[in-house]
């Protein structure tokens, strides 16, 4: 009878065995101990047998470069506070998405490094996902220059319709992006001094090509073409018109902006391009760089970092502004301000302590550590201005920040900039011109305008 | 009292025990199902009800703006050349791809030597994740890559070229990429349908004096029939569908050269930050893969 009644009952206890089992599997829990592991999931995890620390706060980042150094500070600071930071590395192009998908399930960490501008943020903002942290932080955000501590900064009648005005992002260091030059290949061309106008570039190209060098490359597979075409937006249009322009208050055809276009096809028709130019990645333009193959590449204050690690035996190179133009109105102004955002979630329970963590992060002590042992600028001034052995490409980077523009407009839609990049890299390769390339361009503006009515 | 009544309640246990027992057969499904509606249906819901929004992904707070995305989205010549460039795939594919993979499972079904090994050989590149097969084809194909070089080492240096970066040469150049990946998986599935072709019927048409040529148009390839089906189908979806090889080689240029309907549906969505337009693509993509297997499935239904 027992035996019948055992058998009876095995599949009603398999089943509740399944079914616990996918309950354990699915639920979230929390992570108090915040010693996950596995995949690229990195860990800053005390040592057994360590006190158990009073609070843990989890800090998401995709510095694949800086993760043993963010961890060995987290440990510092756990040391001095007794606040546990689990440090995770999310490497990899998916950080965003992986932003994107954690803030609609309200699952975002205490702490993370935000990858996207302004505008992406906005929509982090708008769900009321991200904290405000520049009343909190006041007192912090006197340590970055004003550009830079703006990047994050809603006030009104912003671009992005944010209505709860404020600061989102602490920046943990900065950037820009110029021109690099390898100093030994200029100096085989016979090309004494980087150039300073945009005919003395062209003219730096010829004299490469005669040498048999190839002389430039840089992302435009990717998203460079933005960053590099900003200076000339500057410097033919001017910042109001720009703005108007991009906004769609003023036509774009008849504004100039052809004229922006026509630097890549100025280059394409001195042959400064590297062959495969128009599917190039950074990493490749970077890699080709680091290997002596190309003289010139456009890339930001972070290749200092990137060079290091590829070809640390590599260092005779510099840095340059984009040249200016002789037929351009305006002064140039380049793609910069804050690399690693550091952003909150409205729904930690630590706030304090996250908030501790953030202010220690961008101390000086904190960020001259950072920027010796990353090779990235310092988003704190103090730090930056007592660098003293910076290398000639670091300072003139450092340097390149008081060029830094705030905004430099923002279409009604992406499509118009995603016209301008398709555009750019048929021009690249002679199979388009900036007259087509514009016309697609305001085709895609007036569209996005009609559908913004 | 008649044996039928004396008998109702054993009847009635046993009834009552069978509905238990279905009752408990079905719990054991309902992982299965939740699993399913969960994953499955709740995105396809998710993703009808997105594609009549302005949603941006992150809001939950969204309107409703009727045909507006569809009308958008079928106006768009861009998405239409992504279609197209999908459709130049999915007919490389079929040509080419399926025709050496069904070479290939003849040979190896033939007793070859080593043949177990060739099985297996074959399928390595379908396990192998989409993204990395991109980056080393765009490592073979890069100006200063194998495929250049070898080029140069055979006296065919005058055909180097810039692959994936030059509009003539790029597409084919992805598709080679996802070809080399597919063949693997239409080649096992022929190889699984020319094993179940009974041995008899090679058997009797060699008695009819049959030579291999024979064989192999009047009872491999009409025995293959349905595994065709099958294989064309997949193949459709899959070139038509594909996304990572253009995304780690190419991200659809140069311009639109390369450009594909699933990466266009990943840049609206999270480039664009557009779900509701990103929606309305994939919907449309959908409803077109949708009637191209089901046209494909009525043809083949005919008589020959």
């Amino acid at each position: 009878m027992i035996e019948r009644l055992k058998k009876r009952k095995r599949p009603l206890v398999l089943l509740s065995l399944a079914v616990m089992l996918a309950a354990a599997g699915c639920s979230s829990g929390s992570n108090e101990n915040g010693s996950l592991s596995g995949g690229a999931t990195g860990s800053a995890g005390q040592p057994e047998g360590e006190k158990k620390a009073a609070e843990t706060i989890t800090f998401w980042h995709y510095l694949n470069d800086r993760h043993d150094l963010l961890v060995s500070m987290a440990k510092d600071f756990t040391d001095k506070t007794g606040v546990a930071v689990d440090v995770q590395l999310f490497g990899g192009d998916g950080f965003k998405q992986k932003i994107i998908a954690s803030a609609q399930t309200n699952s975002l960490p205490d702490l993370m490094t935000y990858s996207g501008g302004a505008g992406d943020l906005a929509k982090l903002i708008e769900t009321n996902s991200v904290m405000e942290l520049g009343g909190k932080m006041a007192e912090t955000f006197k340590k970055f220059p004003e550009s830079v501590a703006k990047a994050y900064a809603y006030a009104e009648g912003n671009p992005f319709n944010v209505k709860a005005y404020g600061t989102y992002a602490v920046p943990m260091d900065t950037n820009n992006m110029q021109f690099v030059y390898n100093k030994d290949l200029f100096a085989k061309a016979g090309i004494a001094e980087p150039p300073k106008t945009w005919e003395q570039l062209l003219e730096a190209v010829d004299k490469l090509n005669a040498a048999g060098i190839t002389p430039f490359a840089t992302g435009i597979g990717s998203w460079v073409i933005g960053p590099m075409a900003a200076p000339y937006e500057f410097a033919y249009l001017g910042e109001e018109k720009l703005l108007d322009v991009k906004a769609g208050k003023q036509p774009l055809i008849g504004s100039g902006y052809e004229k922006v276009l026509k630097i890549f096809e100025d280059l394409y028709k001195h042959k400064a391009f590297a062959e495969g130019i128009s599917t190039m990645d950074l990493p490749k333009a970077e890699q080709m760089f680091a290997n002596g193959e190309v003289a010139m590449i456009f890339d930001g204050s972070w290749v200092i970092g990137v060079l290091n690690q590829m070809n640390p035996s590599f260092q005779n190179y510099d840095v340059f502004m984009p040249p200016k133009p002789s037929d351009a109105a305006n002064d140039i102004k380049i793609t910069g301000g804050i690399g690693v955002p550091l952003v909150v979630s409205q729904q930690t329970k630590h706030a304090d302590a996250v908030l501790k963590f953030v202010d220690y992060l961008v101390a000086k002590e904190q960020q001259q550590q950072y920027a010796a042992k990353s090779f990235n600028l310092p988003a704190n001034m103090e730090a930056a201005k007592s660098e003293s052995e910076m290398s000639p490409a670091l300072r003139n980077f450092s340097l390149g920040m008081q060029h830094v523009y705030e905004s430099n407009g923002l279409y009604p839609s992406p499509n118009v900039d995603t016209a301008m990049q398709k555009g750019v890299q048929l021009i690249v390769i002679g199979q388009s011109t900036p007259d087509k390339v514009l016309k697609q361009m305001d085709e895609a503006l007036q569209k996005a305008l009609k559908e913004k009515k | 009292m008649p044996t039928s009544l004396q008998a109702a309640p054993t009847i009635r246990r046993s009834r009552r025990k069978a509905t238990f027992r279905r009752t408990v057969n079905l719990l054991y499904v309902l992982p299965a199902l939740a699993l399913f509606g969960v994953f499955s249906l709740y995105p396809i819901v998710k993703t009808v009800q997105y594609s009549f929004t302005d949603a941006n992904g992150i809001n939950p707070n969204f309107d409703y703006v009727g045909w507006a995305n569809y009308r958008s989205a079928l106006a768009d010549s861009e998405w239409w050349h992504a279609v197209g460039n999908g459709g130049v795939f999915a007919l490389l594919s079929l040509i080419f791809m399926n025709s050496i993979a069904l070479l290939l499972a003849v040979a190896v079904n033939g007793n070859v030597r080593g043949g177990k090994l060739y099985r297996v050989v074959f399928y390595i590149p379908p396990i192998l994740s989409g993204i990395v097969v991109g980056y080393v084809w765009k490592w073979i194909y890069d100006p200063k890559g194998i495929l250049n070089s070898f080029l140069q080492a055979i006296g065919l240096g005058e055909y180097t070229h810039a692959w994936i970066g030059s509009t003539d040469t790029a597409l084919v150049a992805v598709a080679v990429s996802s070809m080399w990946q597919g063949v693997g998986g239409s080649f096992i599935l022929f190889l699984a349908g020319l094993q179940g072709i009974p041995k008899e019927l090679y058997e009797a048409a060699e008695i009819d004096g049959a030579n291999r040529r024979h064989k192999l148009l009047h009872i491999t390839v009409p025995s293959l029939r349905r595994v065709y089906t099958m294989v064309n189908i997949l193949t459709i979806l899959g070139a038509l569908g594909i996304f990572n090889q253009v995304y780690a080689m190419t991200m659809g240029g140069p311009g639109y050269t390369t450009e594909v309907p699933a990466l266009r549906i990943y840049r609206e969505a999270f480039t664009n930050s557009d779900f509701g337009m990103s929606s309305a693509f994939s919907i449309i993509f959908g409803v077109m893969l949708f009637l191209l297997s089901l046209i494909q499935l009525k043809l083949s239904e005919r008589k020959p």
